[in-house]
């Protein structure tokens, strides 16, 4: 093995998206796509035009929303990657991390992107 | 760390036991959470375009088959959260100045800010739609 790797630093993004995606997508997929279709109009409403556009207005929401994405994000790629590794995939190791890495930033960016367009 | 699984295991490893099974659903969850973040990453995108197009999007979203996968990714986002924070002890610090911190306590305490947090989000989502 090399000296240097970029394994701690994915593994610290890695674990820092762990615990937001342990803390934040239950509530999540709750509130955004369960209680509304069920039948509960306080989050029908919410999840209305008017009322996500309510939910992402303040700047300190979009910042939050944009950073938990992004690291939640990473963390997903990053075990889908080591996934795909201890399944064998037949594909070359570089290639694995480049669409693993490269899909966690492509919705990190794409996230912030429209949070801004909001 | 980057060390591959023994390719003698073949790719059918985790169908040999329970404790496999257990690890490669761990796994699989993340699977789950990246479509949900996915779908999320969309809503907001069409959240920043007219209502027609966003209601249309949110129609899609609350589809009783979108339903039944959100139930799904749901369990699987579960899966993680108890996953997640019962192996924490195993990688954080045992000891904080000298003193030892009890496993029961560090996951405790993460089930303490799993309720925080999903108490605040569930109230502040309702009132936004409440008011």
């Amino acid at each position: 093995m090399s000296g240097r790797s970029h394994e701690p630093l994915f593994w610290s993004l890695f674990a820092a998206g762990g615990v937001l995606a342990a803390l934040f997508v239950p509530v999540f997929i709750l509130v955004s796509s369960l209680l509304g279709p069920f039948g509960w109009d306080w989050f029908a409403d919410a999840f209305a035009y008017e009322g996500v556009r309510d939910l992402l207005e303040h700047g300190l929401v979009r910042a939050a929303v944009g950073a938990v994405v992004a690291l939640i994000a990473v963390h997903a790629c990053h075990r889908l990657r080591h996934l795909a590794v201890d399944l064998h995939a037949p594909l070359p190791g570089t290639l694995i991390s480049l669409v693993a890495y490269g899909g966690a930033a492509a919705v990190a960016v794409l996230t912030a992107v429209f949070l801004a367009l909001v | 760390m980057n060390r591959p699984l023994d390719r003698r295991l073949g790719w059918t490893w985790w169908t040999r036991n329970g404790s496999y099974f257990r690890i490669f659903l761990r796994e699989a969850t993340s699977a789950f959470i990246l479509a949900e973040i996915v779908l999320f990453m969309l809503l907001i995108h069409k959240a920043g375009q007219d209502a027609e197009t966003y209601l249309a999007y949110r129609d899609f979203l609350w589809h009783p088959l979108m339903v039944v996968f959100h139930l799904v990714a749901l369990a699987f986002a579960l899966w993680h959260t108890i996953s997640f924070f019962l192996i924490a002890p195993n990688a954080l610090p045992s000891q904080v100045a000298g003193r030892r911190i009890p496993a029961a306590f560090i996951v405790g305490q993460q089930f303490a800010g799993l309720a925080a947090v999903t108490l605040l989000l569930f109230l502040w989502v309702a009132w936004v739609g409440a008011t």
